[in-house]
């Protein structure tokens, strides 16, 4: 059994390697591979050394376009994609598991609503660039959450409850947006509309470091508590008699799980299917032991999202897909073939 | 076999009903009850003189200054069907594109006068203005506003006919960034300043392009029409890549968008300043 890990695990960090070298070279500029390494290797040391020796100038060939592009444009979209598929597949996972909810997901508690609230207010309302929709993005996710948990009161330690608040909370926001964006004019409709189908195409260097840092806590808590939350999975009577403070412990899972989608949100905008189905396949692949299922989860997830930023922008030529769109298309094909064959099994 | 029978008889009455719709627009010579609903075509009657006759529109419909008095019935986001009903005209001009779909065949089906615009050249709005003018019987006013528009056009288009074709990006929108592809209303217009849109080749006519297209095809102008919003945001996202030759030459122009997508003669004043922009590149 721990073979068979083992060589998932292998395989699937090395799908991992080669995805993130084709995300490199693919999209709506082609490049070559030798481009890319030129670039991230040869070029990068001239212009940190800032030494204009002969050998160094004859072997940076790329043109400085094609660097800039790299650098400024790709690298930091890759890593976004890359950082989204992981948090929310882990967020996903998590949830799905503090709530024995099978259909459980990272907006299940309106955070997406709430995302989009903000970001709809952000660009119409304060339409001066006051605000950046990234704010504004970030305040309504974590308002959606507290609002939640506000109107729920001592009902959000049950689950069930739990989870028909969020749905509540979700439905309530969505209704605002909604009317906010028939009211707008059309241009800021469209830029509202293509920020909700999500897209990794404004992500910049500076954008990185906050998901990154939110999602390494957020891994390394849920590590550290994995066998409590694997007692809750089980169900909250053993979980109690053994001690664990069920609800608390459900309701800090909750936050972290809430903090990292809303700053991923508030990024890259509303990519569903990811945190909903990536952990599902995980399981399918290593079972359900929770550190096995997380590591998938960062493995799949990220590779996951590359593929569909490559496609979202190589599949027209000159055109840009939201990925939102290309996520929840390629995603579900993948899942019915993997339900398929599991089935086979069966 | 009922069913198809069914099927076929409601294809018919439809069929029949467009066509019917269709032949009774040729009968009207002296529109005096005319329901306009888009900006341009407000415009286009004030200025062959049959504003007066204009007894609603939509929102946006904001010039000459006298339009801002004419009810308002709607807006791109849909119709109030009732109150087209209700003003009772004989005339409804109906945007294609600009109109919601499911409004137009609604008003269709009521049996109403529909005229529909469509304009994707300057040659469109002459056309426009002729067919509005024997519809309103002013057919001598319309000719000479054609007259004057055409006349003006020519001079733009011959000015700036030789010299180099300049390879231009015209920014619809920043977020997403949004361009125009062939056989759109603005391509167009770069055509007539002579100049090359960047993205001619794309599907669609409204793609959403990738910032790194843009920086490979390396346009010597951008445009920048402006509507709603910051202006200052929407030429930012260029400010750090001076190795676009439009950057680096400051060929970056911001352009009033109501002069360059109002179908009316008003838009050869945009003409004029798009092609101005685009000569300092040559």
């Amino acid at each position: 059994m721990k073979s068979k890990f083992f060589f998932i695990a292998i395989v699937s960090v090395t799908i991992l390697g080669i995805s993130f070298l084709f995300a490199m070279v693919m999209g709506s500029v082609e490049l070559s591979f030798g481009q890319v390494y030129n670039t991230l290797f040869i070029c990068s040391m001239d212009q940190n050394t800032g030494v204009q020796n002969i050998v160094a100038q004859n072997s940076c060939t790329v043109d400085p376009i094609y660097r800039k592009i790299i650098w400024e444009i790709r690298l930091p979209r890759i890593l976004m994609a890359f950082l989204t598929g992981v948090g929310l597949s882990i967020a996903g996972a998590i949830l799905q598991s503090v709530t024995r909810n099978p259909l459980a997901d990272p907006y299940l508690f309106g955070i997406s609503s709430g995302a989009a609230l903000g970001a709809v207010l952000a660009i119409s309302v304060f339409s001066t660039g006051i605000i950046s929709v990234t704010f504004g993005a970030l305040a309504g996710g974590i308002f959606s959450v507290i609002l939640m948990l506000t109107l729920a009161g001592r009902a959000a330690l049950q689950v069930e409850r739990l989870l028909l608040s969020g749905v509540a909370v979700s439905f309530m926001l969505g209704a605002f947006t909604s009317l906010i964006i028939y009211y707008s004019d059309p241009e800021i409709a469209s830029t509202l509309l293509f920020w909700m189908m999500g897209s990794f195409t404004n992500s910049q260097w500076g954008d990185l470091w906050l998901p990154a840092l939110c999602i390494s806590i957020g891994l390394m808590l849920f590590l550290i508590y994995r066998s409590w939350i694997g007692a809750i999975q089980a169900g909250d009577e053993g979980a109690f008699t053994l001690g664990i403070p069920v609800s608390q412990l459900r309701l800090i899972m909750l936050i972290i799980c809430s903090i990292i989608t809303a700053v991923l949100v508030a990024q890259v905008g509303g990519i569903g299917f990811v945190g909903l189905m990536i952990p599902h396949i995980s399981r399918f692949l290593v079972g359900s032991k929770l550190s096995k299922v997380l590591f998938m989860c960062v493995v799949i997830g990220g590779s996951f999202m590359l593929w569909v930023d490559v496609i979202a922008h190589s599949l027209i030529p000159n055109q840009v897909l939201p990925v939102g769109i290309v996520t929840a298309a390629i995603g579900s094909l993948f899942f019915f073939v993997i339900l398929k064959s599991r089935g086979r099994n069966l | 076999m009922k069913r198809i029978f069914f099927t076929l008889a409601i294809l018919i009455f439809i069929v029949s009903n467009k066509l019917s719709a269709e032949n009774s627009l040729s009968k009207i010579t002296n529109a005096q009850r005319i329901i306009a609903l888009a900006p341009h075509s407000v415009e286009l009657l004030y200025a062959i003189g049959a504003g007066d006759r204009i007894i609603a529109t939509t929102e946006y419909s904001d010039y000459p200054k006298e339009a801002l008095g004419i009810p308002r019935i709607g807006n791109a986001n849909g119709i109030q069907i009732e109150r087209v009903v209700e003003e009772k005209p004989d005339l409804v001009i109906v945007w294609e594109g600009g109109n919601k779909s499911a409004d137009v065949l609604k008003l269709k089906s009521l049996g109403l006068n529909l005229f529909f615009t469509k304009p994707l050249k300057i040659s469109d709005i002459s056309q426009e203005l002729k067919e509005l003018g024997n519809l309103t019987g002013l057919s001598e006013r319309a000719d000479q506003v054609i007259e004057q528009m055409e006349k003006k056009h020519k001079q733009i288009t011959n000015k700036y006919k030789r010299g180099s074709k300049v390879k231009t990006f015209y920014q619809l929108w920043h977020d997403p960034l949004t361009t125009i592809g062939p056989a759109s209303w603005s391509e167009s217009l770069l055509n007539d300043c002579n100049a090359e849109n960047i993205f001619k080749d794309a599907l669609s006519p409204y793609p959403v392009v990738p910032i790194e297209s843009v920086l490979v095809k390396n346009p010597q102008v951008i445009i920048i029409p402006s509507h709603s919003g910051d202006d200052e945001t929407k030429s930012k996202i260029w400010e750090k890549w001076s190795e676009i030759s439009a950057v680096k030459n400051n060929h970056v122009n911001i352009i009033d968008g109501d002069l360059l997508h109002r179908f009316t003669p008003r838009v050869l004043d945009g003409l004029q300043k798009l092609c101005d922009a685009i000569d300092k590149a040559r």
